[in-house]
């Protein structure tokens, strides 16, 4: 299972942040029906979601070997699989995390 | 030395014993004839699987030439409008849920276990169960087109249409129940994909030498897990109010049509990848053979099939673009819609760079001809699907010919050239002789021809306003010719296909003596094989076998590798460690049988019998599901008594297996994250549907019953809970009679989960809350449904558990029944108690 995380950990952080933002804006729209430009605490939420995904995706690209600790178990080729993987899904987490974070910025919510 | 570089080596001495071989054929055999039905064999019932896709590609295909003849000339008179609704309904649900999915599957259940060298999949004859149950299913469902019965509100089924004040009859229920059910065999299929991927593998075959085949199903079925329980979800809600009234989308009462489209795209954006994926792992085994090199990027594939799975969740909103969403979901979606491009392109870029390394070698063949047409027509499908991403042109060309053209071109480019390569790759694999070249290179010239000459029109007439799901046009809009050019492009694929039928006629004879590796491919499927699959299962050392270690074919063919005879005397295959693959016990698995084929003939009866609202029949076929589900699961868990036996190599391991390291309990893990899914799907709803009508909550928790009967549900469910954990203390030792405390638990366990659920409807009910009367009766009714389902379940299944344990048939070694059960009923547990502080908790908090 820890592997299975590890491997899966950026998505994963993509996942929630998605969630996050997506479920905030949305009921936060619902609730306002007609705000006028963007809640600032809307986009402090935003911003804050957005910065702690972005540090926890970047985990697994800085530290590879720490943060998968727990790949020890596997052999060599294996393990270094794994990491590959790994950071690669991490560092494509990172452009989807940021690809949402910036839209979110940007545009005007409701 | 790394292990990429262990020497292969033939594990036992040869020759064989004599008769050895014999028996493995007699254990193995197909029944014949009239038996077939029978058989669960993954070569043969895969096989009976991809031809009843194939027969509905052509019948699905069959009333799409109808509709182009319909659209060839404005103001045609060839169909009239309601027939042409349901038809391009038909069609449509035919070839997403009847032919995409269930080709892939079968494809799974035919080649994995080939691949894997494993004998079988792990739980034959559920793949079996889930087969039957799909086409006795998918009959009825598309014979519907027949009565005048065929559902008309186009393959997604949008409400209000679909309500019953605008769609009266059970039309839309045989679409509601017929596709639901088949969603639940779709799930059976995926769970033993998933298992089979992780725990059927040769030793020696770590993750990072599996094909990418295995790699991509076992990620398709993951996807199934995750998504399809928000469309049985949405078809379970819609049926009820179709049925009962609870106005899940009636926007009078409380309720949202856009809750259905949710649903349904959370469910359909991933379902294109479904489609995809698979196609683009059988691509990525195709390409390396007729390249004649190793395929270039392997991990960074392997990282696109996992990052497309993922990221496809995140984009269902885009099919909503014009639905009046807030604006900033239309970036947010937009934005994501772009990304998810990026791991597709990787696929593709790895492919060219193989072809581009093996160009001096690459091989003209019908299969590789398909696999080009592929890449043509699914990257203009891509490059139409980032503009459709864009909203403004999405606002100009939604619900038009354009959108129409995209999305065959994705589907057909994607999935349908890849499954055509498929047949023309593997068939050798199966048939005495391999289909023909010849009528191959027609079959792909014509179908290439004929798709772009029909649909590439289709994105003029959509830019100039062409709407789709229109039965006619008038004349003197600048579509007439552009339309008679479609019709006849899809006369054209028609001959394609109709030609690849002919061949498979002539040529296709499925034999225990195949034409065999004719390709000189590297992977496992191509060892030499009979009923039993390979003779032995090789030591695999590397991600091409074939290529890496010349003398393996004949190594396992001599039976030189693992598990060369069947030491239990029967049915048998290797379980190895999900991740490097070392051998862990050798699971025995039931043969041919009818429980599982009459368990599926029932279920389908129930389900078809409850859409023309028969009820009692349905409950009597209902009731004889479960007396053959009962009969075919008796004989399994057969417990320790074989002991141990050796495999090669001086191995010896366990007959039997119980506990998180068995195939069961993952199965029961995967089944749980299905009931999860859906429970969570069900919580999106709630809160969903609050934030459309906040009116019909009670506010502050006003008028809400006191907290007293919650709290005794919740002690009811902790109650069983300990009661399980007690039973599981209390299991008797094999030699002892001492059941009484341990059958005990189990059913004081489902009692009170059973009590738990009914003292929480019951009192909603005396409160005077009626699900008909707002969406959130509804819905506080709904958590009441689900978790009742749950519990149902968990109680069949403590009654089995206790009579085995009656039969002595279950005690504390043989126990994998009563574990089953227990996992489900902590799930129920825990599920039943999220939706007390769901329904009891969550309107307390807000305003
Ligand atoms: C064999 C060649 C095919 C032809 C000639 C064809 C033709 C058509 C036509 C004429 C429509 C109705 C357009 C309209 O009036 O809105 C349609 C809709 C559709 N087709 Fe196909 N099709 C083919 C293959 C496929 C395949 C292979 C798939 C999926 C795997 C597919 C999926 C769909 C879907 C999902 C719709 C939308 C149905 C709806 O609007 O509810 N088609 N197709
Ligand atoms: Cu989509």
């Amino acid at each position: 299972m820890g592997i299975v995380f590890a491997v899966l950990f950026g998505p994963l952080v993509w996942a929630v942040h998605l969630m996050v933002l997506y479920g905030a804006h949305a009921s936060a729209c619902a609730a306002a029906a007609s705000v006028d430009g963007t809640p600032r605490p809307l986009i402090a939420l935003f911003a804050l979601a957005t910065a702690i995904a972005l540090l926890l995706v970047s985990l697994p690209l800085a530290l590879p070997k720490r943060f998968a600790g727990f790949l020890s178990r596997a052999p060599d080729e294996e393990n270094r699989f794994l990491l590959s993987l790994m950071r690669w899904l991490a560092g494509l987490s990172v452009v989807a995390v940021a690809a949402n974070g910036m839209a979110l910025l940007i545009v005007p919510p409701c | 030395m790394s292990a990429m570089t262990e020497p292969a080596r033939p594990i036992n001495p040869t020759p064989r014993p004599p008769g050895e071989e014999a028996e493995l054929l007699r254990i193995w055999a197909t029944p014949r004839g009239w038996r077939l039905p029978s058989a669960v064999n993954n070569t043969v019932i895969g096989l009976i699987y991809l031809g009843a896709a194939l027969l509905f590609f052509v019948l699905a295909g069959i009333l799409a030439l109808l509709m182009r003849l319909q659209l060839a000339q404005p103001d045609g008179a060839f169909i009239g409008q309601e027939l042409y609704n349901q038809m391009f309904t038909v069609h449509g649900t035919t070839m997403m849920f009847l032919f995409a999915v269930p080709a892939m599957e079968a494809l799974g259940v035919m080649l994995l276990p080939q691949m894997l060298a494993a004998r079988d999949l792990p739980f034959p004859r559920l793949s079996a169960f889930a087969i039957w149950a799909y086409i006795i299913g998918g009959l009825v469902f598309f014979s519907t087109i027949f009565y005048d019965l065929a559902p008309a509100g186009g393959w997604f089924m949008y409400p209000p249409l679909t309500l019953t004040e605008y769609q009266p009859g059970d039309n839309a229920d045989f679409w509601l129940l017929g596709i639901g059910f088949i969603e639940i065999s779709a799930i059976a299929g995926a769970v033993e994909i998933v298992i089979g991927v992780l725990r059927t593998r040769p030793p020696g075959m770590t993750l990072s030498r599996m094909p990418i085949f295995a790699w991509s199903m076992l990620i398709f079925a993951a996807m199934i897990v995750f998504a399809f329980p928000a469309v049985i979800l949405a078809t379970m809600l819609l049926e009820i109010e179709r049925a009962f009234g609870w106005p899940f989308f009636t926007a009078a009462r409380g309720g949202d049509a856009l809750l259905w489209q949710h649903l349904f795209w959370f469910f359909g954006h991933p379902e294109v990848y479904i489609i995809f994926l698979p196609a683009a792992g059988l691509v990525s085994m195709m390409v390396p053979t007729f390249a004649r090199t190793p395929l270039v990027g392997y991990r960074l594939i392997v990282v696109a099939l996992i990052a497309t799975g993922f990221f496809s969740f995140g984009l269902w909103v885009h099919h909503m673009f014009t639905t009046g969403i807030p604006g900033l979901s239309l970036a947010f979606f937009s934005a994501a819609s772009m990304a998810v491009a990026v791991p597709s392109g990787i696929q593709v870029f790895s492919w060219i760079a193989t072809m581009a390394a093996g160009r001096a070698r690459w091989q003209i063949t019908t299969p590789s001809l398909f696999i080009l047409g592929f890449l043509f027509i699914f990257v203009v499908g891509g490059l139409t699907g980032v503009m459709v991403a864009m909203v403004p042109f999405d606002f100009q060309v939604h619900d038009t010919h354009f959108v129409v053209a995209h999305l065959h071109y994705v589907l057909v480019g994607g999935m349908v050239f890849p499954l055509f390569a498929t047949f023309y790759y593997w068939a050798p694999m199966l048939s005495r002789r391999p289909l023909s070249e010849r009528l191959g290179r027609w079959s792909f010239g014509l179908m290439f021809t004929g798709f772009n000459v029909a649909f590439f029109p289709m994105h003029i007439t959509g830019l100039a306003g062409m709407p789709r799901r229109v039965w006619t046009y008038p004349t003197g809009l600048g579509w007439d010719t552009l339309n008679l050019v479609s019709t006849i492009g899809s006369f054209v694929l028609a001959a394609g296909v109709l030609v690849f039928l002919v061949d498979l006629a002539r040529n296709f004879r499925p034999s225990g003596k195949p034409a065999g590796n004719i390709w000189r491919a590297a992977t496992l499927e191509w060892l030499p094989s009979d009923v039993y699959a390979a003779r032995s299962i090789p030591h695999v050392t590397s991600r091409d076998p074939l290529w890496d270690q010349p003398s393996l074919a004949d190594e396992v063919a001599a039976g030189a590798h693992y598990l060369p005879d069947a030491p239990t005397g029967g049915r048998e295959t290797l379980v190895t460690s999900a991740l490097e693959a070392k051998p862990q016990y050798v699971l025995q698995m039931p043969g041919a049988g009818w429980p599982q084929v009459l368990a599926a003939v029932f279920t389908a009866a129930c389900f078809l019998l409850l859409t023309v609202k028969a009820v009692l029949p349905a409950v009597a076929c209902a009731v004889l599901a479960i007396v053959f589900v009962v009969a075919w699961l008796w004989p399994l868990d057969p417990g320790p008594a074989r002991g141990q036996v050796e495999i090669g190599a001086g191995i010896r391991l366990p007959t039997y297996m119980t506990g998180p390291r068995s195939h069961g309990w993952w199965a029961m893990i995967v089944l749980m994250l299905v009931a999860a899914s859906l429970y969570l799907s069900y919580v999106f709803s709630y809160l969903y549907l609050w934030t459309v009508s906040p009116d019909v909550w009670p506010s502050r928790g006003a008028s809400l019953p006191g907290l007293d009967r919650p709290l005794l549900s919740a002690a009811l469910c902790v109650i069983a809970v300990v009661a399980f954990a007690a039973a599981d203390r209390w299991l008797p030792s094999a030699d002892s009679r001492a059941l009484l405390p341990s059958a005990l638990g189990v059913l004081v366990g489902c009692a009170a989960l059973a009590a738990a659920v009914a003292v929480e409807i019951l009192l909603h009910w005396q409160d005077g809350l009626r699900p008909q009367a707002t969406a959130y009766g509804a819905m506080v009714y709904l958590a009441g449904v689900l978790a009742a389902q749950v519990v149902a379940a968990v109680v069949l299944m403590g009654l089995f558990t206790v009579a085995r344990l009656v039969a002595g048939r279950a005690d504390r070694e043989r126990r994998n029944s009563f574990d089953h059960t227990a996992l489900l009923a902590y799930y129920a547990a825990a599920q039943t108690a999220l939706g007390l502080a769901l329904v009891h908790g969550f309107p307390r908090l807000i305003r």
